[in-house]
């Protein structure tokens, strides 16, 4: 998920430094070349995984190794207490 | 299932803070727009711009015409020491707009298949009229006052019929382009200092939609044949700016009408907001635009939502509505432009953004 995360991002910023943010206006139905609409489109997708999926997806993986570090610590701690 | 237990988490606590990144006041919003507005009308890009929209549709350049003097009318009234400069950019933008149409006639800013019409269009008359109107409230300019007084009479020619309905087209009526006209004819009689010379005029309109138009949610319909036959029903992107340009006319009548809509059209999840284009669900047309399924956000209606909620005050959902353009509206060059857009919705949220010191004149 990590990996998938940062390739959101970087296929955002990738699109973001090659101006594809200017092709969006296909979302109103403003008439755009071919061309233009496929990277406006693929603009969007990137954006949205980038802005709305990605950050969901680390910040599980952060709360998953998060509680995995905590039911650890917790297992070592009742071990502890028993000897 | 620890770790869907986590991505449900994370999908909370994420989606409902995201706003907080989108949040935008007016101004920050208002103030690049209105200077990439105002450099644009007086640059060649214009000409780029225009051609774009009118490859849409030859309307969008007309009305993007309307709106750009509605947003420097406004804010020429907001900053007095800019407003030279604002009344020179109107007088431009409408000086060049009614030479078109002398030169090309009415069909110029219409479909193609408005091509056979023969006689003026209300949407042609009304969008000149009110640019005119708008800019004798800012400043009376006894030069102008000739030329906005026949404008105001072609407008004041529609409404002499026995439905009271102005045609757009032949044998189509559109309550956006006669709502446009009536607010024409009511900022031109504020203008030269005569608030309630057609206020039977405007009585005899209203009691008539109310008795013969509006459908069993109390909101106006779309479009009409000639004879006043309901064609199309209530439609967002037509309601908004309607009920906003019938604030002047009849404040009562139109607080209901955006009243209605807000309960029926209006969406908002987690601080975003946006507009449905129809009550009970319809299909795509030119003058709607796209419509993204499943959550039902309409371009036309949540582009023009926010010129009625900006005309009733409701900061709530302006507020909404400038999340949801800063997420999905593609901001460009500081937010110069939304690049979802095109220069008619630049020019429609600059007005949006810039309304109120008109129509406080008109009321």
């Amino acid at each position: 998920m990590v990996i998938a995360s940062i390739a959101m991002v970087v296929c955002a910023m990738f699109l973001h430094a090659m101006g594809a943010r200017a092709y969006t206006g296909f979302l109103s139905g403003t008439p755009m070349a071919d061309d233009e609409i496929v990277a406006g489109i693929a603009y969007v997708v990137s954006w949205f995984g980038a802005v709305l999926v990605a950050p969901i997806l680390l910040g599980a993986v952060f709360l998953d190794a998060a509680c995995g570090t905590l039911a650890r610590r917790l297992r070592g701690w009742r071990a502890s207490g028993r000897r | 299932m620890r770790l869907v237990a986590c991505l449900f988490i994370a999908a909370s606590v994420w989606v409902r803070s995201l706003h907080l990144w989108f949040d935008r006041s007016v101004e920050d919003v208002r103030a690049p727009l209105a200077a990439a507005q105002r450099q644009l009308w007086e640059s060649d890009g214009l000409e780029a711009s225009l051609a774009q929209v009118r490859r849409g549709n030859p309307e969008w350049d007309l009305m993007a015409r309307m709106f750009a003097v509605l947003a420097f009318a406004n804010l020429a009234l907001r900053e007095p020491h800019d407003q030279a400069r604002y009344l020179e950019a109107i007088d431009r933008i409408t000086d060049r707009t009614i030479a078109e149409v002398e030169q090309r006639g009415v069909t110029y800013f219409l479909l193609p298949y408005g091509a056979s019409m023969r006689t003026r269009s209300v949407f042609v008359d009304g969008e000149i009229a009110i640019m005119l109107a708008a800019r004798q409230i800012v400043e009376r300019s006894p030069e102008r006052d000739v030329l906005a007084s026949i404008w105001i009479a072609r407008v004041i020619a529609h409404f002499d019929n026995a439905t009271l309905l102005g045609q757009s087209y032949p044998d189509e009526v559109w309550l956006f382009c006669n709502t446009v006209a009536l607010a024409a004819v009511r900022l031109h009689d504020v203008a030269v200092g005569e608030r309630d010379r057609h206020a039977e005029l405007f009585d005899r309109w209203i009691a008539s939609a109310r008795a013969r138009l509006v459908d069993r949610n109390g909101l106006l319909p779309a479009r009409m044949t000639g004879a006043g036959v309901v064609v199309e029903g209530a439609e967002g992107s037509t309601l908004w700016l309607a009920a906003a340009m019938l604030r002047i006319i009849d404040d009562d009548f139109a607080t209901a009408q955006y009243t209605t809509a807000r309960r029926v059209l209006r969406e908002s999840f987690s601080g975003f907001g946006w507009a449905r284009e129809w009550p009970d669900g319809g299909s795509d047309d030119i003058d709607s635009g796209p419509t993204i399924p499943i959550v039902g956000a309409n371009a036309g209606s949540s582009g023009l939502a926010i010129v009625a909620a900006s005309a009733f005050g409701d900061d709530e959902v302006v507020s909404e509505l400038l999340a949801s353009y800063t997420l999905a509206g593609f901001p460009i060059d500081g937010g110069a432009h939304f690049a979802a857009g095109n220069l008619l919705a630049d020019s429609v949220l600059l007005y949006a953004l810039a309304s109120g010191p008109l129509w406080e004149r008109a009321l």
